[in-house]
């Protein structure tokens, strides 16, 4: 740990000296930090390992499609997640696409799914030929409402794609008494469960299969990438031929398939970082102590918790939950905070079916929970690039916004105004 | 190349003329110095992905290269026509040639689109506006082009076929770059060309897909539809995906790019060597699609002629595959006839037959990095061998099945 300790105290040493309104980076004053702090994890690899790596396809006369680090890599995340099988792919997008066609088998249905989530999930279950159908959350574990979901089901829907959140799993036991229930296939966006545990084993060998991502954001970096978990030798090989074009090993295509394989140069880059995955999440974990330490005399605020049971959580978020009683909305925290590159976002804002991303034949459902999560949270900085001096000068800077609120306010309104 | 009966064949007994798989595609990698330079970089500016510095140097780059007002980038090429067919937002019925990857035809029904399947011209091995035109119907909202081989697919003829006819044209550009049509570079025609940086064609990004057009309005939503997010909406349009290529693909494309002059001209020199050694093959004639234009002389082709030719394109196939050389059938069949078109066939009674010609006799041999002339040579040989024994070749091979 001491060494994890010192790897994140390489701040930028600014100091919070701040003292009156105009020092806010969003008006005239120098910016609390002079290189971005972003919201992704942005992990480092092992380089001499992805230059080993690298060195092997060069030994090879080049990369190959399928090739032996894609195996290496699919055999080691198949551990990782104690499945069967994994079936790596060149984006979770694409991995989702390719699964959500697989279950719906040529049927044109709905499938149900969370609006609290990321904004790419409505697009990719229509290009697998299926309709959204937003279904409320649990306002703790901001995972789907197994009686929403139970309500929401017809004869329409083809797949449930529920979607693990950063502090909590899903209620994976009711959804899967539900999907059994009335034969539907559980699948679940994993991208945030790498690293976690439900009931004491892997996030991965839940449902049908899991997805994950290889993004450069997340856990475990492979530039762009993602695969899937599955216990199901069946579904492994019809994900194979998927990504292939629809068949493997030169096979003429028996299903219809696209090119959706992960490329050797960013399975070379996961490999050099799959050994690294603890320190990382203890690094996480290490920020989001500060974060919790650092922030609590201020009112109102509340980190959104990781549970406190022997589960394993990868961290790999720091929600900050501003009430409707704080001096400044949410929205306008999150502009002042980018105004000093910490590039915080509104989470999951606007939600779903009530943004761009909602099909333009859909009606919006009322999803209460869901509408009143979304204008709450604040995704703020994290990863490899924030360091732990770094959360003591946001938390002085959100007192000082704090003991300001009032005249920032105001002077809000007048930028606004004239711009 | 010391086999001189046909018992020194591979497939008879004999040794393997090459110790190491050959392969067919070009898998030219970057100088391995200046690829480690490049990617220390890429980690220390942990720039990784989400339309980086590189992406967008390449997409500049390579716009300026091809004299295109816009390219971008994306993760593969069947990517990158699946978002062009949604920045297109086309609907219905799209016209395809047969004779090409079946991966044309896939991104076109992943966009929810029915691909019409349409022979190709024998001169060209391309689709042409005369064969088009009968095909056309209220349904039809698209002509997607294939320039095979890196020979344009009459974009004059088809430009102005879609422009009477109200419909969008786009070209799958794949194998074209850097190949001209009277003397105008591929990229510019039509409403949209895709073209591929997969590690097997002359540009290689490991994987990578590329979209070039001159249609500002177009290519503001091309980038919409490739990516999710919101500082990258430029438009309103039908559906997104993620399409975004790496920073680690446009790494290894840049450094493409630069030696792409000299990498032609070293398959220059090889496909001019199977032309020449081609010329004493009877019953064999040498693809020869650069001819006339620019090219990048990627890929050797060669169409046996059945009935002239004393061995058969499979009983070839067999003799160099055993010698270690990946000789493949680049379209063994239309995907016309292949899944999930093949339903679509027998409900259209399709008849494409030339592209069924082509595709049964075509032998396509290996031309990139690991060819020499030398290598080039040797296999010729074993050619020359097989045709001057073609009697005996078939009649050992009659024997042992």
């Amino acid at each position: 740990m001491p060494r994890l300790q010192s790897e994140l105290r390489r701040g930028s040493g600014n100091l919070m000296t701040k003292r009156d309104i105009e020092d806010l980076g969003y008006f005239r004053g120098d910016k609390l930090f002079g290189s971005v702090r972003p919201i992704g994890q942005l992990a480092l690899p092992d380089e001499e390992m992805f230059l080993r790596n690298i060195g092997l396809i060069y030994e090879r006369g080049g990369t190959v499609d399928n090739g032996p680090l894609v195996e290496e890599l699919e055999g080691k995340l198949a551990d990782l997640h104690q499945t069967a099988y994994c079936v790596a792919y060149a984006n979770a997008s694409l991995a989702i696409i390719a699964l959500v066609a697989i279950v719906a088998d040529g049927r044109r249905g709905e499938v149900v799914m969370p609006a609290f989530t990321y904004a790419g999930l409505p697009h990719l279950v229509q290009w697998a030929g299926q309709m959204p159908c937003f279904c409320d959350i649990d306002r703790i574990t901001h995972t789907l409402d197994p009686s929403a979901i139970a309500a929401a089901i017809n004869d329409r829907t083809t797949a449930i794609l529920a979607v693990h959140q950063v502090n909590s799993p899903c209620m994976i036991d009711e959804l899967q008494t539900i999907a059994t229930k009335r034969h539907l296939p559980l699948i679940f966006d994993s991208v945030h469960g790498i690293g976690c545990s439900f009931q004491g084993r892997p996030i991965g060998g839940f449902g049908l299969a899991e997805i994950f991502s290889l993004h450069a954001t997340k856990l475990l970096n492979g530039f762009e990438g993602g695969y899937v978990t599955t216990n199901d030798g069946a579904l492994a090989l019809e994900l194979r031929r998927k990504r292939n074009f629809g068949g493997i090993n030169c096979e003429e295509p028996v299903t219809l398939g696209f090119n959706a394989k992960l490329n050797e140069v960013h399975a070379a880059l996961a490999l050099a970082g799959i050994d690294n995955l603890d320190e990382i999440i203890a690094r996480n974990r290490l920020r989001y102590d500060a974060y919790r330490r650092e922030f609590a005399n201020i009112p109102g605020l509340r980190w959104i918790p990781y549970p406190s049971s022997e589960e394993q959580m990868n961290y790999e978020f720091a929600l900050l939950e501003v009430p409707p009683s704080w001096p400044l909305t949410r929205d306008q925290v999150v502009e002042l905070l980018r105004g000093e590159n910490a590039l915080a976002r509104a989470y999951y804002s606007p939600p779903l079916h009530r943004s761009v991303h909602c099909p333009g034949s859909l009606i919006p459902p009322r999803l209460p929970v869901t509408e009143e999560l979304s204008q709450m949270i604040i995704q703020m900085p994290v990863g490899e690039l924030l360091g732990i001096e770094d959360i003591g000068q946001l938390a002085a800077w959100f007192r000082f916004i704090y003991s300001r609120g009032p005249a920032i306010e105001t002077r809000l309104r007048e930028a606004m105004s004239t711009k | 190349m010391n086999k001189r009966r046909i018992s020194d064949l591979a497939y008879f007994g004999g040794s393997p003329l090459f110790a190491k798989p050959l392969p067919v595609g070009q898998f030219y990698m970057p100088d391995r110095t200046e690829f480690e330079s490049a990617f220390r970089a890429i980690l220390q500016s942990r720039y990784f992905t989400n339309h980086g510095p590189r992406v967008r140097e390449l997409d500049a780059r390579f716009a300026d290269h091809l004299g295109v007002k816009h390219a971008i980038c994306v993760t593969n090429e069947t990517v990158a026509l699946m978002v062009a067919a949604k920045a297109l937002d086309l609907h219905g019925e799209v016209i395809v040639p047969a004779y090409t990857r079946v991966a044309t035809a896939q991104a076109l029904s992943w966009a929810g689109l029915t691909p019409v399947f349409c022979d190709i011209d024998m001169a060209t091995q391309t689709i042409n506006a005369d064969l088009v035109e009968p095909l056309l119907n209220s349904q039809t909202s698209a002509v997607l082009g294939v320039h095979m081989w890196g020979r344009a697919c009459d974009p004059v003829g088809l430009q102005s076929l879609c422009k009477r006819r109200g419909l969008s044209l786009f070209f799958d550009a794949a194998h074209a770059v850097d190949c001209t049509y009277s003397g105008r570079k591929i990229g510019k025609f039509g409403n949209v060309e895709a073209f591929s940086f997969h590690a097997s064609n002359v540009l290689n990004g490991a994987e990578g897909g590329c979209l070039t057009t001159d249609d500002d309005a177009l290519a503001a939503r091309i980038r919409t539809v490739r990516n999710f997010h919101v500082s990258e909406s430029f438009s309103k349009v039908p559906l997104r995906i993620n399409g975004k290529m790496s920073e680690a693909q446009a790494s290894m494309a840049l450094m493409s790019l630069r030696s792409l002059a000299s990498v032609i001209d070293r398959n220059r020199n090889l496909y001019e060597r199977y032309r020449e050694r081609s010329l004493n093959w009877p019953g064999v004639r040498f693809n020869d699609y650069a001819s006339g234009e620019q090219s990048n002389y990627q890929s050797c082709v060669l169409e046996i002629e059945h009935g002239m030719c004393l061995v058969s394109r499979d009983q070839l196939f067999r003799v160099l595959r055993a010698e270690n050389i990946l000789v493949r059938n680049p379209c063994a069949r239309g995907v016309h006839q292949m899944v999930p078109y093949k339903a679509l066939q027998t409900q259209r009674g399709y008849s494409l037959p030339e592209t069924d010609r082509s595709c049964n006799r075509q032998l396509q041999l290996p031309l990139g990095a690991s060819v020499t002339e030398l290598v080039v040579d040797d296999l010729c040989d074993v050619v020359d061998l097989c045709l001057a024994k073609g009697n005996e070749v078939t009649a050992a091979m009659q024997a042992r099945h």
